[in-house]
């Protein structure tokens, strides 16, 4: 035994004086290379890193090249507190953009859209979530995975999912179904991004909700088409209503104009026909004037002058003695020209031959 | 110098003893110290450097960071008769981690205490409590698009008592009860998650809903034709009154015109009514008898008087 171990330390004693020098400058080297590794360290533009000093916090450090405590004495973590990310819920995204397509919707996704509203009734919901980490510190070393690792496991994606889906359900839970679709949309978002960030800052999480967006809010499938059936029914009311008083806003006024037109026209008949018969009243109180001044003379003058145009007129004259009593039935009684009728034995005309 | 390996030897053995009495615990964890398998003194829950004895003492480390916990969606029937699939999680933590590790040992065997302490309590809660009770959390109205809408739930007007957050916390309370004081867990957190129904009773909420919105459609269409046929039937009042005037007012100032024309050429005429025949004949006749008339006069005529000879009568 002594024999062995004299052995080993003769060894190692040439060994030692043979190769002192490399040995010692190979250790240096090692040390050196050593060193430098675990002594500087680059933190990324977007992103912090968190320094642990024999394992208690120490320092937070900024973008950039730092120098640290060789581990295990310093040990750094780096967090990307700038860079915002984006959890989906209901749908997913394919290929982001201004026409964003999506994957078609899973049966996972659509028992997740699904909701119930106050009124018991059912909604479909999509909306995501944006966030980033606004504490590092916190980010790491308060909420945590499954179990410790070494770097530290968080699991943000589920912590944000679970708070996300609760506080979603529990704001739709509270709200009709037609405030879901329609009339309260907005209110539903801004409502959900102050609750979800209440509730992670309760967890101390480090995380801060940039936005929450409803991508979606419709009635389920099966009763889209009834609920369609109301907006269009309700859109034909106004349409049909419209009509209405389009018809009552033409005819009115245009009764209202005729009425004025009848009216204006019965004036003017009226205005018309006093005239008239004020002039015809008037000529005759003058001629009744001239009349009176000498009757007997007037009322020849008047008959002879009437008698003269009259005769002149009427171009068929025939003077009969009256005891020349059979020449009567001779006579051509009939309209010859002009369409005028016979007269009888005295004056009297019909008006035939007037034109 | 032929002390020199042994010096070399001794350092490294004093090394490694020395790294072996030493021990960092980092942020966010905590740590229970063992000899031979059982746990001793107490446990670690500050971040730090510390020292144990070497190779006889083990360190066993445990989470100190909030835990998640997230369950299965159970079927359970609410107070009120409603079949339903509820999804509860929480979140946890280790606060008493040398009970935790005699108790329990690792994160993962506390997963499933809180397994069978969480489905539990929900189902218990849930039971007692009509569905309506974990859905809402508030009884502020609900607002509709339609009047009828609000009207029909303004009627029915569900009331809570409870609400979601409080049923949240008695679930909580429930599960917490054997958590704490056996296995040294804090429940910090229990949310739920989705609440939804079964299939069957699914389909028949559709169908209420469907229906519902029907009826609301129909009510539409005859609130349409009501509202027309009022606008139209004051519309058609509204012309019988313009007609009426209309015929009323031109009858009226006709006639008025007229009643007057026949007091002017009465007051006028009637002055000496036989001079107004006179005339009047004698228009007649210069109006009537024209062209085409044949006029067969008689000698005896005044106008021809003179036919037979100049009028005796003159000289006198």
């Amino acid at each position: 035994m002594t024999q062995e171990f004299d052995d080993l330390q003769f060894a190692l004693r040439h060994y030692w004086r043979q190769y002192r020098g490399r040995i010692v400058g190979a250790g240096v080297l090692v040390l050196c290379v050593w060193i430098a590794g675990s002594v500087f360290y680059k933190v990324e533009t977007d992103s912090q890193g968190v320094v642990l000093r024999l394992g208690e916090y120490y320092d937070t450090a900024p973008p950039g090249l730092h120098t640290k405590l060789p581990w295990p004495i310093d040990a750094v973590y780096t967090v990307p507190v700038a860079k915002v990310q984006a959890v989906e819920f209901g749908q997913q995204t394919v290929t982001p953009g201004r026409r964003t397509q999506y994957a078609p919707q899973t049966e996972d996704q659509r028992t997740m859209a699904r909701m119930l509203t106050a009124d018991l009734n059912l909604a479909h919901v999509e909306w995501v979530v944006r966030y980033r980490i606004k504490n590092a510190k916190d980010y790491l070393f308060k909420v945590g995975g499954e179990r410790w690792t070494d770097p530290p496991a968080v699991n943000a994606r589920e912590l944000i999912s679970n708070v996300s889906e609760a506080v979603m359900r529990r704001i739709i839970g509270d709200v009709s179904v037609d405030s879901v679709i329609t009339i309260g949309r907005e209110r539903i978002a801004t409502d959900a991004t102050v609750q979800m960030q209440q509730m992670l800052d309760g967890f101390e999480s480090g995380i801060k909700i940039q936005a929450v967006k409803l991508k979606s809010a419709t009635p389920p499938d099966p009763v889209k088409d009834a609920f369609d059936d109301v907006n269009r029914a309700k859109q034909n009311k106004e349409r049909i209503v419209n009509d209405a008083k389009g018809q009552s806003n033409l005819k009115i006024p245009a009764a209202r104009g005729g009425r004025d037109r009848v009216i204006a026209e019965s004036e003017g008949y009226a205005a018309r026909v006093v005239m008239e018969a004020t002039g015809r009243a008037n000529a005759f109180l003058a001629k009744l004037a001239e009349y009176e001044k000498a009757p007997e003379v007037t009322r020849k003058r008047l008959y002879i002058e009437t008698m003269e145009q009259v005769l002149s007129q009427v171009s068929d004259k025939i003077v009969i003695d009256e005891s020349v009593r059979g020449i009567l039935p001779l006579l051509q009684l009939d309209a010859a020209d002009g369409g005028g009728q016979a007269a009888g034995p005295l004056l009297s005309g019909r008006r035939g031959g007037a034109r | 110098m032929r002390a020199a390996p042994a010096i070399l030897l001794l350092v490294v053995l004093l090394l490694i003893l020395g790294l072996g009495s030493m021990y960092i615990v980092p942020e966010g964890q905590q740590a229970v110290i063992t000899q031979f398998g059982k746990p001793v003194g107490d446990p670690v829950t500050d971040a730090g450097l510390y020292f144990k004895t070497p190779f006889i003492q083990k360190v066993h480390r445990l989470e100190k960071r909030l835990l998640p916990w997230d369950g299965e969606p159970q079927n359970m029937v609410t107070q009120d008769k409603r079949n339903i699939f509820i999804d509860v999680w929480a979140r946890w933590r280790i606060v008493e981690p040398m009970k935790f590790y005699k108790a329990v040992g690792t994160e993962q065997n506390g997963q499933q205490r809180l397994d069978e302490s969480v489905d539990s309590a929900v189902r218990e809660v849930i039971a007692d409590h009509k569905l309506i009770e974990a859905v809402r959390n508030s009884n502020e109205p609900l607002k509709y698009e339609s009047e009828e809408l609000e009207r029909d739930w303004a009627a029915r007007r569900e009331q809570i008592n409870t609400g979601r957050i409080k049923i949240e916390a008695a679930i909580k309370e429930r599960a917490s009860e054997a958590l704490t004081e056996t296995f040294g867990i804090e429940l910090t957190d229990v949310h739920i998650k989705r609440i939804n129904y079964v299939k069957s009773v699914r389909e028949k909420v559709y169908e209420r809903m469907s229906s519902e919105r029907r009826r609301i459609a129909n009510l539409y269409k005859s609130e349409a034709e009501e509202e027309a046929n009022r606008i139209l039937g004051q519309m058609q009042k509204e012309l019988e009154t313009i007609s009426g005037e209309m015929e009323q007012k031109s009858a009226e100032i006709r006639g008025t015109a007229d009643a007057e024309v026949i007091r002017i050429t009465g007051e006028s005429f009637g002055k000496d009514p036989r001079f107004y025949e006179f005339l009047r004949q004698l228009e007649a006749y210069k109006k009537t008898l024209g062209r085409g008339t044949r006029l067969v006069l008689s000698t005896r005529n005044d106008f021809l008087r003179q036919i037979h000879g100049p009028d005796p009568d003159l000289e006198e």
